[in-house]
């Protein structure tokens, strides 16, 4: 017997979409290789630069340029760059009607009947910006090192010092005369004779102004001097010295060349093919580092694998439909790598990762969901591809894909049903800061189901709103909000920050597993070493069994959601519709909206089948029921019992019990299986 | 004389009432038996024939027709154990969405020779119609 509808008990649903920008900005410089590369001249072709051992510029270290032959140049490039990789994670959901189930981000609470799919579209975004700031160059010659000798030629003449008195320094006082080297008295001085006398035998005084020298018993001498100018000439190059050069007034005439052998120098004057080719180089290597960051997503979704056996009825009243599996990771696909350009040297990369299935297959007949992860198996023969679907309305001016996720039909009121997706490798592991980014921008207030998974993997079950579970082993605690594993002194700090959690001491646990009976805030017990934390978003759906009935306690599934009743053609709700019935907006004024047209409600206006059900027919009949129950939908082989895709029965239209209908209806008069008004535009119900 | 005729004019007449009890008994009985067995068929066989495919894409609860037919045939001639079979299924306007359908059973009686030339026969015909119905 039907079963009636049951209480549906709810849960808030928690689809949430997480945006995480996790942006690794690291600025490096020149830790790409230092260009090195060679010149040749005589080829006139630039060999390819040779990768060098890198250093950071003002390091000390000077690249070595020895090995530079003769003839040749060389150059070095150094570069600044950045690359900054950033990482976007949307997931969304959508109902049965395609209905994107965020808004903005306004969290849509719905459950999700039984049986039914809920869409998903799980995305990572990777960017990654790369820059190119400056190029710097250093360009270096072997040359060739000359010397221009000039030589001046001059006599210089040796003599000897002679002094004389000139005759005419003999300079005498007043009283005396000069008379050739001696003074004698003036006359006319006013003197007497006596006194002119007496003066006269006076010392006679001259004086003289100085004793010249002059040049005497003269010699003259050759004599030359020396004046090298150094050049530098590439090596083919000639070197080429002036004839003469005048240096201090003096002329000095070329006299000779020599050859000083090679040196090599910087050379300021960088070649502007250098510097393409400098530019060219650190572009291209740059892209190609900033590349790898968005090669591969950083994070992998998985799913539960299950197996629902829905179809076969009866299996459910032995199910205790705790419907549990193990998570299987999805694989991604990718458009390819986006590149977008912003300047000669800045630029992006982007590639989109988007999360899904590589199929999911629903077998018409047994109405049976399969999940094709990776490979290249297709859906079988009675299966349909039913991976992907179209939101109904426009994101981001976009109508965006989701792929359906089946919840299995016996699952019941209150299990859970889950996605998780988890960062993988080595990035798996988030810091302490990208931690609490992440915490701090999702505040236990907006009512998020945080679900911890205990260390063997199990969900944790308590039933607090905001659940902790602090397992303590080497791996420090886990805090059940997006599944991290953090370091037991953070976890604490959250504890402290968040007090409205009453039983903190029910979940925190020692190192030995034993019930936390300490202070909060000085629990030195557990502290551990930080393994930083999992970046890890579990996604539950709360489902409400529609199809079965259940239980009274909810536990298991009993009987069906849906009840028989018998109606009067001319009357059939004598008491109105109810608003939650699946009949509302389906029957008015005694026409029934069928989707694909509305007919009149009528009993045997028009029969559609007749079975003659004769003895013979009879036993034909039993004999069939002894080898295929009433459930069965699937045909066995070399037997005519089961359904055929296309809506047709085996027993109604082939085989030995075809005769007992005397009248068939149309085949166009039912649909396919899988198909009726609502997807009837679908490609397999077209078809 | 006329009492021996008399009691032969009886027991004719009893006989003959006793066989309209017994008709009118098989067409009773016969009628509760195939009312009964009708609904409970129907009702199974409407549950039997739910297309789950199409609810689980949808969410919207629909039957195959010829599900329907099929094993509405099978489940009313497997507990139909009166006779040896001879009735009639006669399936009217069937509905796939939403789940409506109507059934009509034309069983015939025994014959009984009442009188007649020939044998009579009562039709018993039931029919049903009916939808599942549910919330959304």
């Amino acid at each position: 017997m039907i079963k009636t509808n049951k209480k549906i008990t709810k849960k808030i649903l928690l689809i949430a979409i997480i945006i995480v920008a996790i942006t690794n900005n690291k600025i490096v410089y020149a830790e790409a290789p230092i260009e090195y590369g060679r010149v040749t001249r005589s080829s006139g072709s630039s060999s390819g630069p040779i990768e060098s051992k890198p250093h950071t510029p003002g390091d000390g270290k000077v690249p070595k340029v020895d090995n530079i032959n003769s003839g040749k140049s060389s150059y070095f490039c150094e570069y600044e760059r950045s690359i900054n990789p950033n990482t976007r994670i949307v997931m969304n959901s959508y109902d049965i009607n395609g209905n994107p189930l965020m808004n903005g981000n306004i969290l849509v609470n719905q459950t999700f009947a039984s049986g039914t799919w809920i869409g998903l579209r799980t995305q990572e975004t990777k960017t990654v910006n790369w820059k190119v700031y400056q190029n710097t160059y250093k360009y270096y010659k072997r040359k060739k090192k000359y010397t221009c000798i000039y030589e001046w030629s001059y006599t210089q003449q040796s003599c000897d010092t002679c002094s004389k008195w000139q005759e005419d320094d003999i300079i005498c006082n007043k009283n005396y005369k000069r008379e050739k080297e001696k003074c004698v008295c003036r006359n006319n001085t006013g003197l007497t004779k006596t006194s002119i006398k007496k003066i006269y035998d006076v010392n006679k005084t001259c004086t003289h102004s100085s004793l010249k020298d002059y040049p005497c018993n003269c010699t003259n001498t050759k004599n030359s001097k020396i004046h090298e100018e150094k050049i530098e000439k590439e090596y083919n190059e000639e070197p080429q010295c002036s004839d003469y050069k005048i240096i201090d007034g003096n002329k000095y005439i070329f006299k000779e060349i020599r050859d000083d052998g090679d040196i090599i120098k910087e050379d300021s004057n960088v070649p502007k093919a250098i510097k393409d080719t400098c530019t060219k180089k650190s572009i291209t290597n740059t892209k190609n580092d900033a590349i790898k960051y968005v090669v591969s997503p950083t994070s992998e979704l998985r799913i539960l694998d299950f197996y629902d056996n829905a179809g076969k009825k009866d299996d459910y009243t032995n199910e205790n439909a705790n419907i549990e599996g193990k998570l299987k990771t999805v694989t991604y696909e990718t458009e390819g790598i986006e590149e977008e350009p912003i300047s000669a040297n800045e630029g992006k990369y982007i590639k989109v990762f988007n999360f899904k299935p590589k199929k999911v297959c629903m077998d018409r007949i047994k109405s049976v969901v399969r999940y094709i992860y990776n490979g290249d198996s297709e859906c079988n023969q009675n299966e349909i591809d039913v991976t992907t679907g179209k939101s109904s309305k426009k994101e981001n001016g976009k109508i965006l894909e989701f792929w359906r996720y089946f919840i299995p039909l016996n699952a019941i009121n209150g299990k859970q049903f889950y996605i998780k997706y988890e960062k993988t490798g080595n990035s798996k592991k988030l810091d302490k800061e990208e931690c609490y980014s992440i915490i701090d921008n999702y505040p236990l207030e907006k009512s998020y189901k945080y679900l911890i998974l205990k260390k063997d993997g199990n969900s944790f079950t308590g039933s607090s709103k905001i659940d902790k579970e602090i397992v303590n082993q080497n791996e420090g605690c886990k805090y059940k909000k997006n599944n991290k594993l953090i370091d037991i002194k953070e976890c604490i700090k959250i504890i402290n920050k968040y007090p409205s959690v009453s039983d903190y001491t029910n979940y925190i646990r020692t190192k030995n597993n034993e019930a936390f009976k300490g202070k909060k805030d000085d629990d030195e017990d557990t502290i551990d070493k930080n393994d930083g934390c999992i970046f890890s978003t579990k996604v539950s759906f709360d489902i409400e069994q529609k199809f079965y009935g259940q239980t009274s306690n909810y536990q298991s599934l009993k009987g069906y959601n849906l009840y028989f009743r018998q109606i009067d053609i001319n009357n059939p709700f004598p008491n109105g519709i109810d608003n939650d019935s699946i009949w509302k907006g389906l029957y008015n004024s005694k026409k029934v909206n069928t989707g694909k047209e509305e007919i009149k409600l009528s009993s045997f206006d028009n029969i559609t089948y007749i079975a003659n059900i004769s003895s013979k027919n009879a036993n034909k009949i039993r004999t069939f029921n002894k080898e295929t129950s009433y459930t069965q939908w699937t045909k066995d082989y070399g037997k005519n019992n089961g359904m055929n895709v296309n809506g047709q029965s085996y027993f109604v239209r082939y085989g030995s019990t075809k005769s007992i209908f005397t009248t068939k209806a149309p085949t166009d008069s039912f649909y396919k299986l899988g198909c009726g008004p609502t997807n009837k535009d679908w490609s397999w119900c077209k078809s | 004389m006329k009492w021996s005729f008399a009691s032969v004019g009886l027991i004719m007449f009893g006989l003959s009432g006793l066989l309209i009890i017994l008709l009118f008994n098989e067409i009773t009985v016969s009628n509760e038996q195939d009312y009964y067995t009708l609904k409970d068929a129907t009702e199974a066989a409407m549950i039997d024939a739910i297309d789950v495919a199409y609810y689980r894409l949808t969410g919207e609860v629909k039957i195959s027709q010829e599900k329907f037919v099929e094993n509405f045939t099978r489940r009313f001639t497997n507990v139909s154990t009166f006779g040896e079979g001879n009735y009639v299924i006669e399936f009217g306007q069937i509905i796939e969405y939403p789940a409506k359908v109507s059934v009509r059973i034309v069983d015939a009686t025994n014959s009984y020779n009442i009188y007649t030339e020939e044998a009579t026969s009562v039709n018993i015909v039931n029919e049903i119609s009916a939808i599942l119905d549910g919330k959304k």
